[in-house]
């Protein structure tokens, strides 16, 4: 890592629940909430965090905070451990749950009044923040929707224009315009050097805005990536045409190593799925005559549901 | 800044003073009846000399409630045990598990605020407000005893003021203390339902306790197991003296449960 890390988790491991094992009957059940989960964030950079419900993101992300208690490994966040040194580090965060909720009976603006007497407001992004978001900050949020109580977890998460951003799926709930509205802002606030940590489950979101992605699998770190590199490099879709002169057989073609899965259309065109290396490829494809040609990147999706199936 | 405290200080403020408000009510009502009340004084002292009641009331029956002062006293003491009851087991454990219940706490403690700290300051408000039962008491007894006075001036209504301010502290020591062992039991079991219970449990079970050991010479001990038997409404009233004894031992289990509680919560992992 060249640049400054922020945030640096090196084998984190979280287990939920306790084991007794008394020769023949075991008591309680372990649950791996996280194990050996390793990655950093760098300074101004936007690191996307990966996975389905119950995979392990939450767990991470509250391991950070120092709301649970970490088994093994070593958190630090601007060089402080995350334990002992907590108290500076909040000062420094911002952070949005993945299940916000915030004081029903105060209003937003109350919120924002009440939470800038704990880490003081940027007043320039205030005022952005309520032009951008279309939340009435005069009602009591108990009678807001979901995705307006978001919408002040997110004016109060950013208002103080924290360094770090811990954001566990934050536009969830949030309308497209808002959406899009948001990621503009998170890019500018990367830009002028915020580092930013978000979960999701919306592919789009993280492939728009994230600089880097991490897919966490029960618990596992199983990919750390940039996000360009990443389609290039994990998967890609090809599409070819042989001449009618000398055309492999599917099945010859789904046992290639490099080919991760293969189909046949009906006009005789092969679409296949390849992994990492290309010049594996193109060496296999000059022992036939090609028509037509393209490959493409797959989506992050594709990437995903691949870790995943 | 006590942030915290202020804010919270005004979210409850309805609860916090209507409900000891009521309390202060409840002495106008005895106030206002007692006078005719009295007249069957005689049947009610010898219903009251059974051990039952003499168990069930402890020092306060052995009152004479023909005086406005033991009447006072007697339906006073019996009141101000089940409000106590109910509010140290709902109140202190609620600082804790309706943040956990209604998920607040993640976003609260993102910023830069001791655990400690957090919850000192609640547990303040919690004090502030249980501080208002003695001086509703206090205010609505002189405002009963004033209205004897001025309706039947034959009666020759007297009330020891400095007696009341004495079992008032105590009062307010016993909130203390049980407040301190509801909110410990909270920042143990963190979630709400089982929270709940075991606040329940033991404050309940320091109440059976301290009525058992008022029974019998033979389980007298059992009694002093709980928070009840010192410093009580009732022992203040009648040797009318301030137990001093009593005072640090509330003041003791208080500090050290409170002192445990803010511990526990500091350190411990916020799972639910």
């Amino acid at each position: 890592m060249t640049q400054e890390a922020v945030l640096q988790v090196s084998n984190l491991t979280k287990v939920y629940g306790r084991e007794i094992n008394l020769g023949l009957k075991k008591f309680g059940k372990k649950i791996i909430g996280a194990q050996n989960v390793s990655f950093s964030v760098s300074k101004g950079e936007i690191f996307g965090f990966l996975g389905p419900n119950g995979s392990g993101k939450t767990t991470v992300m509250r391991s950070i905070l120092n709301y649970l208690r970490i088994e093994d490994g070593e958190i630090s966040v601007f060089d402080l451990d995350h334990r002992k040194d907590s108290l500076e580090i909040r000062k420094r965060i911002g952070y949005i749950p993945g299940d916000l909720a915030v004081y029903d009976n105060f209003t937003g603006e109350e919120l924002i009044k009440y939470f800038n007497h704990f880490r003081q407001h940027d007043a320039e992004l205030l005022e952005e923040l309520r032009t951008i978001f279309t939340v009435n900050l005069k009602q009591k949020t108990r009678t807001l929707s979901s995705g307006n109580r978001q919408q002040v977890g997110i004016i109060l998460a950013l208002a103080s224009k924290p360094e770090f951003l811990i954001l566990d799926e934050p536009s969830s709930g949030l309308d497209p315009l808002i959406t899009a509205k948001f990621h503009k802002l998170l890019k500018r606030l990367k830009k002028e050097g915020v580092t930013i940590f978000l979960s999701s489950h919306d592919l789009t979101e993280v492939q728009a805005i994230c600089d880097r992605v991490g897919i966490i699998k029960d618990g596992v770190m199983v990919l750390v990536e940039d996000v360009e590199n990443l389609r290039k490099k994990f998967l890609q879709h090809v599409f070819v045409r042989f001449s009618s002169s000398k055309v492999p057989k599917l099945k010859e073609i789904k046992e290639l190593d490099f080919v991760l899965d293969a189909d046949q259309k009906n006009n005789g065109d092969f679409k296949l799925k390849i992994k990492e290396n290309i010049d594996d490829l193109i060496n296999w494809l000059k022992g036939y005559e090609i028509e037509r040609l393209s490959i493409e990147d797959a989506s992050l999706e594709e990437i995903f549901l691949h870790y995943y199936d | 800044m006590v942030h915290i405290f202020l804010k919270n200080l005004v979210k409850k403020w309805k609860a916090g003073v209507l409900v000891p408000f009521s309390l202060g009510l409840f002495i106008l009502l005895i106030a206002v009846i007692w006078p005719d009340m009295r007249e069957a004084a005689d049947i009610f002292a010898i219903i009251l000399e059974s051990p039952v009641y003499q168990a069930m009331l402890g020092d306060i029956g052995f009152i004479n409630i023909a005086l406005w002062p033991g009447a006072h006293q007697m339906y006073m003491g019996i009141m101000f045990e089940y409000y106590m009851i109910a509010v140290t087991i709902f109140i202190p454990t609620k600082i804790i598990t309706e943040e956990i219940n209604k998920k607040t706490l993640d976003v609260i403690l993102s910023y830069p605020i001791p655990r400690w700290r957090f919850l000192l300051e609640k547990f303040g408000v919690y004090l502030f407000y249980s501080l208002l039962y003695p001086l509703f008491v206090m205010l609505f007894t002189f405002i009963s005893t004033e209205y004897i006075q001025y309706n039947y001036a034959h009666l020759n209504v007297e009330f020891d003021y400095l007696i009341l301010t004495f079992s008032m502290i105590g009062i307010w020591m016993q909130f203390f203390s049980l407040g301190a062992i509801a909110l410990l039991c909270s920042a143990l079991i963190l979630d709400p339902r089982k929270a709940l219970g075991g606040s329940a449990t033991i404050i309940f079970g320091m109440y059976i306790l301290f009525r058992v050991g008022g029974m019998t010479e033979s389980v007298k001990f059992v009694k002093y197991f709980s928070v009840f038997n010192y410093m009580n409404f009732g022992a203040i009233m009648s040797s009318g003296t301030f137990l001093v004894g009593d005072f640090f031992v509330l003041l003791g289990v208080g500090l050290a449960a409170l002192v445990g509680a803010l511990l526990i919560f500091q350190k411990r992992e916020l799972k639910y």
